[in-house]
């Protein structure tokens, strides 16, 4: 049976004024969308996905304007619409879910108000009646004891709690398109996949057409009908998800779905037959943890009373020489604070961390300090990691000047070569940081990593914040350098797929407790524990990929 | 909440002890001390011995200390070196007309400096946007004596349309004719103190309401297709307005230094121009009572602002997840 | 996220320092060119000044209470001296409060700030005073000191530093929080560099545009402070001040006669203030663009 276009976008333009000249964000884009479909734009950032679908909704940002092409919605041409017809339409037949549950709803208004609103600006309930229906809409939106939640402010709630708020009001006027923003990016995995399945549940039931913003093709894949490829404003290919994934036409596609961990990580085994082996011969221990302990005194703001928080409970591991150790647990696992406790950021509240002969949990001052240098950090947030106020080189030649090693031409030396060994042109040197991309940056993080020769690194979240494309890249880089140096790494992530790809043993945590241990291919191919399963369940892209 | 609210009473009660402490040591710290500058060149043993012991010098520090806070709780703040007569009384008479001055300025600064700050948020780069943030900048550097000075000279002195000082006419019978003669000598310093304060306040609210008009949650709201005002008053506004408060607060304590100068320019009769005039007739005790009187006026006025501020904040009210 | 930028177009691009490229924003358009020659005018003034102005004594030779003419530009005071010669000497004396006051100030105000915002039983110890301090109104606290200590040039500049530097510590506190639960404080941690070293070289620069706006703001504001000290009659007797020659003015009685000897220190506090306070502002604005790229 064949629906009815609901939305039709041809040959889109979106040009914004800047500093540097006029840029074209979006150029020639078209697509439609029927009724009761999902489509799925996926692409990078800068790929003026998001763009788009501030065209369609009339919410580009101040110098930005749409200069050709037609918005085609319920009979009328969008591009080009006065304020006040597009306040008509905008909630009550384009619904919005934006990407951070955090930060997009009034801090000051209580959800019922806000919830309400939505509703009382287009009609759909009196003053009379609006209670009622917002506690219809937050049950509808899998919230429970939605009376009390009426009066509750955004600060008392989760994150996924928030997102099913906003969900809610997307859908509270009942759409007939809703535009979801990377609705889940910014939530724990398994919290994901339970939003997104209600998400789909509710739009099937009511027949709404969903236009699904992504960077990770597996979950596009997983989720939609069709699929959307953007790069640089331009469509690179669009088709059926089935299609785009196992046959795709375009250079770029094919990068892209060869580098999507959740299907990357797929085909390691038979790629590269060294990770994920149980390795009969006996490798030196670089790093030993016994017993690690770190408690938290919290004041819980709901009871008022002082709560001890266990962030790290009774964890030990070990990690080989030239092997990496991945830990892997949603918010709240403990994986990040087990980091600074090695690292020495915080000090553990009992245990024992033994790295070259000494206890690093109760060593101080000169020990501490020379211990420090075989053992280097890479941050999650290239964008912060790294102080934008020093130039290059001066970041790689920090952690020699701080330990007295060398004089500035052997410093200056060991740099440029760094640079070339992260793949950079040594003509960065006398740059500085802003003028980068976040790969790039993610670069220098290992470059200065690598200036005190350590032979463990710590990375904690090291491609989270980077684009599928420029994440390969970046693991690759990290395992050519593990097979050069023997480095260990001790390799802290939330995402199942990416570990796969370059861990050898896994770690996963839950609640500051260790669930389960195990090879890396045995981890994947039979994990034991039920919250092992479900994680991986968890992996968006898996089912279609199995099949 | 209950605790917020408790802890700042404690720190309300902890400034004012040591204002009264900094008060009380800086008087005893004098060369000669209190003694010397009350006989004043006479030398009379006796009646030295006489002043020693009413105000307890010859006891230890300690217990001059205590008695002195004893005495300043129950309101008896000592005796004027040039009246005789008590502090307190003398503060009694000037502290409502203090108040007058600067309760008014700030209600001004805040009726006017917050639909300003709001409006040139909205219109940026508009007129008034322009206006706004030019006075922002230039009210800071204006010398109130020197606004004071302009004002009189305008208007008292050539259009003779305000008296010059005092702050109200002694020949007023009526309530009536009373009170508009408090409003005509009101209005010049009023709009000297004012005028310095309302540019910069203005100028802090527009920056936080363009700061709050950028953010996520507001584009959200346009995207459920809310009215333009609604979303500057209901989302905008609501938000910027807890900041307002709390700067409110901080304002004051800066309304009632300029009150010093004001009312020392308009001879106006409040707590200012008397420590004006006790500093050129070093007259301490008043000084020193002026200085402790105005010091918990400004903290129970910030008390209050944070009092409020915690009644509208709801992440203060109500404790937050986190 | 950001444009990456060819490497290309990066190799054809010059090496510019961010300083420079502040510089250069900073002296585009005409208010940059402006505040900072106003600043230069009086610092001129200041300094210069009085090599060619004798020193205002006791009484002068002129007529008293004279309006501006061509031979005495700013008039003369009740004592027939010239109010010109007084703004001259006064000039050196703002900018002496200035850079005096506003050092002693931002000194502590920063060393204060930052250690509170790097190690938080400093920061317990510190909090306390810097609300308490702040709580209190300024003018009536600083009129008390004074009075009791005596007017001298020095006192006031420490009377006025010593009550500017909780707000500037309050200010660089907050903003050194953020920075020090950065990943690259931490970095430098995990690296091994001292505390001392952390706070120097990672922390002091980020806050360093924050902390020269308030510089300027904090030390503007001690030639106000000392204004309003010298007009009620706590200023140095023996020196000039423009809060001064608003004494006398008001002590005379004729502030409203004689409009000039109030006008034109005014208008000096006024240039002063509102050139630093602009200056300091258009820098910092044209600092942070760097950090968005080109």
């Amino acid at each position: 049976m064949d629906q009815p276009t609901v939305l039709d976008v041809r040959n889109l333009s979106v040009d914004f004024e800047t500093e540097i000249g006029i840029v074209n964000a979006v150029s020639d884009v078209s697509f439609s969308l029927k009724k009761g479909e999902t489509l799925a734009i996926v692409g990078e950032s800068g790929s003026g996905k998001t763009t788009t679908i501030n065209a369609v909704l009339g919410l580009l940002t101040g110098n930005g304007r749409v200069t050709s092409g037609n918005i085609l919605f319920q009979g009328k041409n969008l591009a080009g619409l006065p304020e006040k017809e597009y306040r008509k339409i905008r909630g009550a037949h384009l619904g919005l879910v934006p990407q951070d549950p955090m930060s997009n709803l009034n801090p000051v208004l209580t959800i019922g108000d806000q919830v309400g609103e939505a509703l009382l600006v287009h009609d759909r309930a009196t003053k009379a009646n609006v209670a009622d229906k917002v506690v219809s809409i937050l049950e509808m939106a899998g919230l429970g004891s939605s009376s009390t939640r009426l009066k509750q402010y955004p600060h008392q709630f989760s994150g996924g709690m928030r997102q099913r708020v906003l969900i809610g009001i997307g859908l509270a006027c009942n759409p007939e398109v809703l535009i979801a923003d990377e609705p889940t990016s910014a939530l724990d995995v398994t919290v994901q996949k339970q939003i997104l399945d209600h998400l789909a549940t509710l739009t099937t039931e009511r027949g709404t057409a969903m236009i699904l913003i992504t960077h990770d093709l597996g979950l596009a894949a997983e989720r939609s009908e069709k699929i959307i490829v953007m790069r640089n404003g331009r469509i690179v290919e669009q088709g059926q998800s089935a299609e785009i994934l196992n046959n795709p036409q375009h250079e770029y596609t094919k990068r892209l779905v060869s580098a999507a961990p959740s299907i990357a990580s797929t085909r390691y085994d038979t790629r590269s037959p060294q990770v994920g082996k149980a390795r009969p011969t006996e490798h030196t221990k670089i790093l030993t943890v016994e017993r690690l302990e770190k408690t938290y005194q919290v004041r819980d703001s709901n009871t008022r009373r002082k709560r001890r928080f266990h962030a790290v409970n009774d964890v030990s591991f070990e990690i080989e020489q030239g092997k990496t150790l991945a830990i892997v647990g949603e918010s709240g696992s403990g994986k990040s604070t087990i980091a600074r406790l090695i690292l020495r950021l915080e000090e553990p509240d009992s245990g024992t961390i033994s790295f070259r002969g000494r206890n690093m949990a109760t060593i101080r001052g000169r020990e501490l300090k020379e211990l420090r240098s075989h053992m280097q950090p890479v941050f999650q947030d290239p964008y912060s990691s790294l102080n934008p106020m020093a130039s290059i080189g001066e970041l790689i030649e920090e952690p020699l000047k701080v330990h007295g090693i060398g004089n500035k031409q052997t410093r200056k030396r060991t740099a440029v070569d760094l640079l070339g060994q992260v793949s950079l042109d040594e003509s960065l040197y006398d740059r500085f940081i802003s003028e980068l991309s976040g790969g790039q940056r993610q670069r220098i993080a290992i470059a200065r990593g690598l200036a005190l020769e350590p032979e463990l690194m710590i990375c904690d979240e090291p491609v989270s914040a980077l684009d599928v494309i420029v994440q390969a890249q970046i693991l690759e880089l990290l395992k050519r350098l593990q097979s050069e140096r023997k480095l260990s790494y001790l390799f802290i992530s939330h995402d199942l797929a990416v570990v796969r790809m370059v861990a050898h043993e896994v770690l996963v945590m839950q609640q500051g407790t260790v669930i389960e241990r195990a090879h890396a291919a045995q981890l994947f191919e039979n994990p034991q524990e039920e919250y092992t399963k479900k994680l991986l369940a968890s992996i968006p892209g898996r089912e279609i990929l199995a099949g | 909440m209950i605790r917020i609210v408790l802890i700042r009473i404690g720190r309300a009660l902890l400034a004012v002890w040591i204002a009264i402490t900094a008060a009380f040591l800086i008087l005893r710290l004098l060369p000669g001390g209190p003694v010397a500058l009350m006989l004043d060149g006479v030398h009379d043993p006796q009646i030295e011995a006489q002043l020693i012991a009413q105000y307890g010098l010859d006891q230890p520090l300690i217990t001059q200390y205590f008695l002195f806070l004893w005495q300043t709780a129950q309101g008896n703040l000592g005796t004027s070196f040039y009246s005789l007569t008590p502090v307190a009384d003398i503060l009694l008479t000037r502290l409502p007309w203090t108040l007058l001055l600067a309760g008014s300025a700030l209600t001004v600064t805040l009726l006017i400096g917050i639909p300003l700050g709001v409006y040139g948020s909205v219109k940026k780069d508009g007129w008034a946007d322009q206006f706004l943030r030019f006075f922002g900048m230039a009210g800071q550097a204006l010398f109130v004596p020197a606004v004071a000075v302009v004002l009189l000279i305008i208007f008292a002195l050539n259009l003779g349309w305000a008296p010059i000082g005092g702050a109200i006419d002694s020949q007023a019978v009526s309530a009536g004719d009373q009170f508009l003669s408090v409003l005509r000598h009101l209005a010049l310093p009023l709009i000297s103190l004012a005028f310095v304060q309302l540019g910069p306040y203005a100028l802090t609210v527009r920056t936080n309401m363009l700061q709050i008009l950028g953010s996520d949650f507001i584009r959200s709201a346009k995207s459920r297709g809310i009215p333009v005002r609604t979303i500057i008053w209901k989302h905008g506004v609501r938000n910027a307005i807890i900041p307002a408060v709390t700067l409110a607060g901080i304002q004051l304590g800066a309304l009632v230094s300029g009150a010093v100068l004001t009312e020392t320019v308009f001879a106006y009769p409040g707590v200012g121009r008397l420590i004006y005039e006790s500093v050129l007739r070093q007259d301490y005790p008043v000084l020193q009572g002026a200085f402790i009187l105005l010091a918990v006026t400004v903290v129970l006025a910030n008390l209050t602002t944070d009092f409020v501020v915690v009644a509208i904040d709801p992440k203060l009210r109500t404790g937050s997840r986190s | 996220m950001t444009n990456t930028m060819s490497l290309r177009t990066m190799a054809k691009m010059k090496s510019v320092s961010p300083s420079a490229r502040t510089w250069r924003r900073f002296f585009k358009g005409p208010i940059g060119w402006v505040s900072v020659a106003t600043v230069v005018g009086i610092v001129l003034l200041g300094v210069f000044g009085p090599l060619f102005v004798t020193y205002p004594g006791s009484y002068g030779s002129a007529p008293p209470l004279a309006p501006p003419s061509v031979e005495y530009w700013f008039g003369t005071d009740s004592l027939g001296r010239s109010v010109f010669d007084q703004v001259v000497w006064g000039t050196r004396t703002s900018l002496i409060v200035v850079l005096a006051a506003g050092t002693v100030a931002t000194l502590l105000g920063a060393v204060i700030g930052i250690a509170s915002a790097y190690s938080r039983h400093i920061d317990a110890f510190f909090a306390v005073i810097i609300d308490v301090m702040l709580a209190l109104p300024v003018l009536p606290l600083m009129i008390v000191v004074t009075a009791l200590l005596g007017s001298s040039l020095t006192t006031m500049v420490l009377v006025l530093g010593f009550f500017s530097w909780p707000e500037i510590a309050r200010i660089i506190r907050s903003n050194a929080l953020t920075i020090v639960h950065q990943p690259y404080v931490e970095g430098a941690r995990a690296i091994g560099a001292s505390p001392v070293r952390i706070m120097w070289k990672e922390v002091l620069p980020m806050v360093s545009p924050l902390l020269i706006v308030n510089a300027l703001l904090t030390g503007s504001r001690a030639v106000i402070g000392e204004a309003g000290l010298s007009f009620l009659g706590l200023g140095d007797p023996n020196t000039w001040s423009w809060g001064k020659i608003l004494y006398e003015a008001q002590r005379d009685a004729v502030m409203v006669v004689a409009w000039w000897q109030t006008l034109f220190p005014s208008l000096l506090i006024l240039l002063l203030v509102l050139s630093a306070t602009t200056i300091g502002v258009r820098y910092n604005d044209s600092r942070m663009q760097k950090f968005t790229g080109v």
